[in-house]
């Protein structure tokens, strides 16, 4: 986790084609790593009433009270025990800071343009709203989430 | 926007700057003229302004500053002109406003273009009218002295020439990184200029870029000037940014050993300088005992003895500034940092302290020391959160200008007594106090205070009306009052409204006076026939109660038919801290705010009652009080759900109340209230229940129960 942090606090005009992928479920997701201020070890989570169940409440980031949303429950998959290897994805969007839970880490990658294609090419069925493109790598498929539409309200 | 450290550092001299001025304006109006000193600081803040405005090449605002200068420049010279203050109050004013309003087109990133006609020819209206009056006398010791300001200035007269010329040494070291020295030099010299017949520097030319030579050795002056040394002194402390410096003064145009004085300058301005001159005058200096039997009438002997009476008088100008001059300015952004940071701290503090690691270790040193560590954190904590508190004196000197401008508008007559401004409030809570203290001010002026002096008199009141701005700290509140002796309310004209207005839901006589008084807070409610420019519209008192209340305050009236009316604002004392009760439901924390629990009681399963639709209430000492489940409402796991197991919980909000029932109270909290961020409440709006959340000591989150919502 460290090691990740390090590259994000690294050179950021060399985040251009750079992606952090991470694992919920058994697919491997990938997001710009603009998006990504840093990551974290699963944290004590406050509950708070009456909102919807993927959000799991609150958590102190360095006394910052930020939400935590449940990637796995967003994305309609089964509930899972959260364990050592869960992380929280601190992203900051439109100024709300807000951590994203993940079963797991998985590396930093280059992507060239020319690697990611449409998902509507490929043969899913309906293609899924939170998935933007789908890139082919030479450590497998990454699914690039549509942190836009991860976040919003709908 | 403003990124420039150059522009940052203009714009904030300069809204130090005419806040200052604006005090000392009112300050003078209510004195009824300017003192010697007064016309002195106005004259050095204009300069001050005139010359760093020139220097961003802001046209405008110098030369509207320029031409004040030289109104006050005339006004000084000519200090027998018995200058009509209203009028140069107003003009003074009116360029405060000018100033302002380039400014912040300035801080948001446009530029200084404002229109400067009107307030040219203002001030050249009333130099004419001054140079007539002046004119007239002719009985003036000096005829010979023009009148033109930009004049060379105290132009030689023969007696000085005789032997009256000195000539000063004066080195000058600045602030450490106070930056653009050579500028700061130039400015100095500049306004010895105007007391001097030459001043020399070195470096010679400071508008060329010297400032790193001026950083090693200071700048040196010579001030060739027939002024006695008390004069250069107090221009030169008086200048900003002057770390301190070196005033030698000598007879003639060489520089004789004379005793060397150094003055040291933590800060700035006039109260740092001030006891340095009330201090016992050293030994009159060489240079002036020799002047002063040759030359007696010199022109300039006037003016000093003058000056000093004048300082030693007991101006209330000094005790305000002094309030306000220990005081720095600090980015508000830097000590919400500090303060998450702390939080931080306070959380790493218990992980070291309670780490798991060291479970069943005997370690004397170990806990000595964490004792120490968490004591210092505790201290700690306490300083930056009263780091974030501050004086309201600020924002009850605005208020002056408030009544003074209402005052002129309705032709009234009214004083503010402003009492307790060194009261601390925290930083958030003064910036909400603005807007609604100005509506109960204005309220006052308008409604409040008869329409004529003559009024007044028949009600065996003085005829100036008189305004009480109070600020007090009671508990962990503060309580601002703001009383005037006007006309009160009138409760028969109120009710009439209220009813009109289908607001009276009981009968009439059920209401205390109170009650009735609080209608006038409603939206739209005016009890006034007309709409003024100042009020009538029925905005107003609803917006004080609103920004009150936001603050998490509240606001109540008082008034005494014929007597006046008095609005009381509670506010807590910081934003940041509210004193609460920790309570838990299954394995979640709730704070209650301590102010809103009346009592906490085990409850007596024979008092339930079960009303056919399921709703439980509960008797309690003969009255019945609905009951609310958190675990229900929060849709928490929990093994208490009998009401024996658990706690029950009073709580009220004006006068409504209701129990709440939890697992088990835990204990006290001092929470720091924080949003409940909008990520959650832009998606659900406010959560029914919850007012916000708050960090506790030990980095845990904790929901605040909103007892307004439950109760009402």
């Amino acid at each position: 986790m460290d090691e990740f942090n390090e590259l994000l606090s690294g050179d950021l005009s060399e985040t251009q084609g750079k992606y952090l992928t991470f694992s919920v479920g058994d697919e491997e997701y990938g997001m710009e790593i603009d998006f990504v201020m840093e990551i974290i070890g699963m944290q004590p989570i406050t509950e708070v009433p009456d909102i919807p169940s993927y959000i799991k409440g609150l958590i102190n980031l360095r006394g910052k009270i930020t939400p935590v949303m449940d990637v796995r429950l967003r994305f309609n998959k089964m509930p899972q025990e959260y364990d050592e290897r869960t992380c929280i994805i601190v992203v900051m969007q439109h100024n709300n800071t807000i951590g994203l839970i993940v079963d797991t880490i998985r590396d930093v990658l280059d992507i060239d343009d020319d690697q990611i294609g449409d998902p509507a090419g490929v043969k899913t069925g309906t293609p899924n709203r939170y998935i933007r493109s789908i890139a082919r790598t030479d450590h497998g498929n990454k699914l690039i989430i549509n942190l836009e539409r991860v976040l919003s309200d709908h | 926007m403003a990124n420039d450290p150059m522009l940052d550092m203009f714009i904030y001299e300069n809204v130090q700057l005419t806040e200052r001025l604006e005090e000392i304006l009112i300050e003078c109006e209510n004195l009824g003229g300017f003192t010697e000193e007064h016309i002195n600081e106005i004259f050095r803040i204009m300069h001050t302004i005139k010359g760093s405005s020139a220097m961003m090449e802001y046209e405008p605002i110098s030369l509207v500053a320029h031409h004040i200068e030289d109104m006050f420049y005339f006004i000084r010279e000519h200090d027998n002109a018995t200058p009509n203050s209203d009028e140069i109050a107003d003009i003074c004013l009116g360029a405060v406003d000018f100033f302002k309003q380039e400014v912040a087109k300035i801080q948001s990133g446009g530029t200084s273009d404002g229109d400067t006609a009107a307030h040219l020819a203002r001030i050249a209206s009333y130099m004419e009218t001054l140079n007539s009056q002046n004119a007239a006398p002719p009985a003036a010791p000096e005829p010979e002295e023009a009148p033109v300001p930009e004049g060379a200035p105290a132009a030689e007269t023969p007696a000085g020439d005789a032997g009256g010329e000195n000539c000063y040494q004066c080195r000058i070291y600045f602030d450490d990184g106070c930056k653009m020295e050579n500028i700061r030099a130039y400015q100095i010299a500049n306004a010895l200029s105007d007391y001097a017949d030459r001043v020399e520097t070195e470096p010679a030319d400071l508008l060329e870029d010297c400032a790193d030579e001026i950083i090693d050795a200071g700048v040196l002056m010579l001030i060739y000037t027939d002024e006695p040394i008390e004069k250069i002194r107090s221009v030169v402390s008086q200048a900003l940014f002057v770390k301190n410096f070196d005033l030698t003064g000598g007879t003639g145009k060489a520089a004789a050993s004379a005793p060397v004085e150094t003055v040291a300058q933590t800060e700035e301005k006039t109260v740092k300088s001030k006891p340095s001159q009330a201090r016992p005058a050293p030994a009159p200096e060489p240079g002036l005992a020799a002047a002063a039997p040759a030359a007696p009438a010199s022109p300039s002997a006037p003016p000093a003895p003058a000056k000093k009476s004048a300082q030693t008088d007991e101006l209330p100008l000094s005790a305000v500034s002094e309030i306000k001059q220990n005081f720095i300015s600090v980015n508000v952004d830097k000590l919400d940092k500090l303060m998450d940071l702390m939080g931080e701290i306070v959380i790493s503090v218990s992980m070291v302290v309670n780490n798991p690691d060291l479970v069943g270790l005997q370690l004397d040193n170990f806990e000595k020391a964490s004792a120490q560590l968490l004591k210092n954190t505790g201290e700690l904590q306490g300083i930056i959160m009263s780091v974030r508190m501050l004086p309201i004196s600020s924002t009850f000197h605005k208020m002056s200008r408030i009544v003074r401008d209402t005052g002129k508008k309705l032709g009234k007559e009214a004083e503010l007594v402003i009492l307790g401004e060194e009261t601390e409030v925290d930083k958030n809570i003064i910036d909400n106090l603005s807007d609604p203290l100005m509506h109960i001010i204005r309220n006052s002026m308008d409604h409040g205070l008869e329409d004529s002096r003559e009024d007044r008199v028949s009600a065996g009141k003085n005829p100036v009306g008189r305004i009480v701005l109070e600020a007090r700290n009671s508990g962990s509140d503060v309580i601002i009052s703001c009383a005037d002796d006007g006309r009160g309310l009138d409760r028969d004209k109120i009710v009439e409204k209220a009813k009109k207005a289908g607001l009276l839901t009981r009968s009439e006589n059920e209401y205390t006076d109170k009650d009735i008084y609080q209608f006038i807070m409603l939206p739209g409610f005016s009890t006034n026939e007309t709409v003024t420019e100042l009020s009538g519209r029925g905005v107003g008192m609803d917006v004080v109660k609103k920004n009150i209340e936001k603050v998490g305050g509240t606001v109540d009236l008082d008034s005494t038919p014929g007597q006046g009316m008095t609005v009381n604002i509670r506010i807590p004392l910081t934003l940041a801290i509210l004193a609460s009760i920790e309570i838990s439901v299954g394995k979640n924390n709730y704070l209650i705010p301590t102010l809103n629990i009346r009592e906490a009681f085990k409850p007596n399963m024979d008092d339930i009652i079960i009303d056919p639709d399921g709703k439980e209430m509960i008797m309690y000492r003969g009255e019945c009080f609905n009951i609310v489940r958190l675990h229900r409402l929060f849709n928490v796991d929990t093994d208490v759900t009998e009401f024996s197991d658990g706690i029950m919980i009073m709580i009220e909000d004006d006068d409504y109340m209701t129990c709440v029932f939890a697992d088990v109270m835990v204990g006290e909290q001092q929470a720091v209230v924080k949003p409940i961020p909008s990520f959650i409440t832009e998606r659900i709006g406010d959560i029914y229940g919850i007012a916000g959340c708050t960090l506790l000591g030990d980095g845990s989150i904790s929901l605040i129960i909103d007892v307004k919502s439950l109760t009402h």
